[in-house]
């Protein structure tokens, strides 16, 4: 009788009456942050969301170790923990989280696994939906690139410590393992609990006499342009479009909404360029 | 109002639909026989104390049972597991600083290719090379000016700023497609470092493609994995001079794997994994090399794929209990287990529509801690089956097992049990 109450509030937890109290959380990508505020979002990104919430306070920045696995205590385990310090904190019920990257797997990782770990479920039911930015959901080339190594030093110790665990897991033949074992949401397995909505980076624009190529920062930009190599005709300089739309339901692809029809590379797909922050802010 | 709005506001139907009920008496049921492609153990394995705490202790893992489901659409669709096609059009070699000095041969099969440097792991940027220094010799002899031929120059920090976390010292360069191809000298005659380096090359442009694959997604300790390669240009099978495979465990243990050429042209080899290691997260992986002669060109590939390889802690014994009625579905899994832990199982139910097809309702998840053999509970609630508008018969189906603390899939079955 228990669980059947359970679920059923969970159920009823899902609906958004006129005095929900919205919150939104921004959870960054692969990296350890603790200043993701500015290090990695920046503030007129963060400041300009919340805006459109009703009570803009309620708004959090997660600051994780996702160098790790997804599962480990330091990426999911911390990532719940800021949550639901949120949720309790601020009285959330209506929470819209804005994930970056691969803190769309750790975010997925939650929304799959809800017997894990305790503190999921209440994470789930708060859960509005999810705005994946750019979500590594079936990796990239480029982590099985630089994962490459030497044969048979590999053995002995190479594969051990080349890269963090944040990367190897991001190849995709890994991403391919977890998606189809621990994940859902991707073709062919059971969707999520709850909503998973990609925002898609297509292309990237580089020229340097292009003032679009400078939104996020055109030195962050420059490396974009070798590394759409090991990717396929439509990618964010990072992530090729199949593995960004790979889990859950696309909401757009950037230039359907962009300002100017800009494409967003995978750096600008975390900044406020060219008015992805109010396609945001007007999602709350 | 949009889509994503009116999917929120239709949730709160499901809440009235509730309706609690007393659940019938349960009743005794056997899973299905396993199928073809099902993962299912022989025997389960008990660990001794020390190797039992698992990649994570026992003592830190969740003692609580917890149970969780969620509705799922009518058109889900649920397939089974299938392995993964790894391809590559690249490979890599390590160098000595020494013959990086004088000239490195880069086998290049198509224009466009991309190379990139980097110094021995630890070697920082002490290793680093002077980009503007590099030389290039095209493969009918021409010798390039420093820093001819190599188009789109980067350094490690802007590659790390694209999000691709290379080695501290690393340069990458697309090589200009007057270069040509074919067997193209790289040197680096500026380069004062000692020590190991790798060079990579990628090339996007080339027909010729590694693809690599194993034959099953997860593998018991005990069992073989199979091991597919194919080494083919626009779809033609090439004959290899040479193949370097090797199997490497979590741990990074490595072991040696024969690939034999078939008739038709695919390699194939199979290894017994020896799962008994200190626990260590992550995938087995399989490692591959070869290169062939291709037309008066020297064709290289290198790849490298993934699967699950897990020690059989727990297993489900094949029986279950079912109590159904007014309340919804409960179903209790038996339980085998070997070494103690938290285990969880997780289903997809499917109930029959009007029109006679099972169409999938709900997924289902049970987990708890298991001291010896027990059971884990599904629980399909009747707000679900009612707001489905489906009813009996029901199968549970993509019925799964899996050791939560160590990371293991245990037992996967395609179609799990009938419930009338």
């Amino acid at each position: 009788m228990v669980r059947l109450l359970v679920t059923v509030a969970a159920c009823l937890l899902l609906w958004t009456p006129a005095s929900a109290n919205t919150g939104v959380a921004f959870v960054h990508g692969t990296g350890n942050q603790t200043d993701a505020l500015n290090d990695y979002w920046t503030s007129e990104m963060v400041n300009s969301v919340r805006q459109g919430l009703p009570n803009s306070a309620n708004y959090t920045v997660i600051n994780c170790e996702f160098e790790e696995y997804m599962w480990d205590a330091r990426a999911a385990g911390c990532l719940a923990g800021q949550l639901t310090s949120f949720i309790s904190a601020r009285g959330i019920t209506d929470l819209v989280v804005i994930t970056h990257s691969n803190g769309g797997n750790v975010m997925r990782w939650i929304l799959s696994n809800p017997t894990w770990d305790s503190r999921y479920p209440d994470i789930i039911a708060k859960t509005r939906w999810v705005n994946a930015l750019a979500p590594s959901s079936l990796g990239t080339p480029l982590a099985d690139a630089v994962m490459s190594g030497t044969l048979f030093e590999a053995a002995v110790g190479w594969l051990l410590g080349y890269q963090n665990d944040a990367v190897r897991m991001q190849q995709e033949s890994w991403m391919a393992y977890y998606n189809s074992t621990w994940l859902y949401g991707t073709s062919g397995r059971p969707a999520l609990p709850k909503g998973f909505w990609n925002v898609v980076g297509t292309d990237v624009e580089t020229a340097i006499w292009d003032g679009d190529s400078y939104c996020g920062g055109y030195t962050l930009n420059l490396g974009l342009e070798i590394t759409q190599a090991w990717l396929d005709g439509c990618s964010d300089g990072f992530l090729e479009c199949t593995s960004q739309n790979g889990a859950g339901t696309l909401w757009f692809n950037d230039t359907q909404y962009t300002n100017g029809d800009e494409p967003l590379s995978h750096n600008q797909s975390r900044r406020k360029c060219f008015g992805l922050d109010v396609i945001l802010r007007n999602d709350l | 109002m949009n889509q994503r709005h009116l999917i929120l506001v239709l949730c709160p139907l499901l809440a009235v639909l509730v309706a609690v009920s007393a659940f019938a008496a349960p009743r005794p049921a056997t899973l299905s026989a396993p199928a073809a492609g099902d993962l299912v153990s022989g025997e389960v394995v008990a660990l001794d104390a020390g190797a039992a705490s698992g990649l994570v202790p026992t003592g830190e893992v969740p003692r609580e049972p917890a149970v969780f489901t969620f509705p799922l659409a009518a058109d889900t669709v649920v397939e089974s597991p299938r392995p993964f096609a790894a391809t590559s059009t690249g490979y890599f070699v390590d160098v000595a600083a020494a013959e990086l000095r004088t000239g490195t041969p880069l086998h290049l099969t198509a224009p466009g290719a991309i190379v990139r440097i980097n110094p021995a792991p630890g070697a920082g940027l002490r290793g680093a090379i002077d980009p503007s220094g590099l030389v290039l010799v095209a493969a009918d002899g021409r010798r390039l000016a420093a820093g001819a031929g190599v188009e789109s120059l980067v350094s490690d920090d802007a590659l790390i700023a694209a999000g691709m976390p290379v080695l501290a010292g690393t340069v990458a360069f697309r090589v200009a497609d007057g270069v040509g191809v074919g067997t193209v000298t790289l040197a680096a005659p500026s380069l004062r470092a000692s020590g190991a380096y790798q060079v990579h090359v990628h090339e996007p442009a080339s027909d010729v493609v590694l693809t690599l694959r194993t034959g099953q997604v997860d593998v018991f300790h005990g069992s073989r994995v199979d091991v597919e390669m194919a080494f083919e240009t626009a779809g033609r099978a090439l004959a290899a001079d040479r193949v370097e495979a090797f199997v490497t465990s979590p741990a990074g243990r490595a072991w040696s794997l024969g690939l034999r050429r078939g008739a038709d042209g695919l390699y194939r080899g199979s290894l017994a994994i020896d799962a008994l290691e200190a626990p260590t997260p992550g995938l087995w992986e399989v490692h591959v090399a070869t290169r062939a002669s291709l037309d008066g060109l020297t064709a290289v590939r290198s790849g490298r794929t993934a699967f699950g390889g897990h020690l059989p802690t727990a297993a489900l014994d094949g029986t279950a209990t079912v109590e159904r009625g007014r309340g919804g579905v409960v179903i209790d899994l038996g339980v085998t287990v070997g070494t103690p832990g938290r285990f969880e199982a997780r289903g997809v139910l499917y109930g029959t529509a009007d029109d006679g097809a099972l169409v999938p309702l709900a997924s289902g998840h049970g987990a708890d801690f298991l001291a010896g053999d027990g059971t884990l509970r599904l629980t399909f609630d009747a707000a679900l089956l009612d707001a489905s508008g489906l009813r009996a018969p029901f199968e549970l189906r993509a019925l799964q097992l899996a050791d939560q603390g160590r990371m293991g899939i245990l037992h996967r079955q395609a179609m799990g049990l009938t419930i009338d």
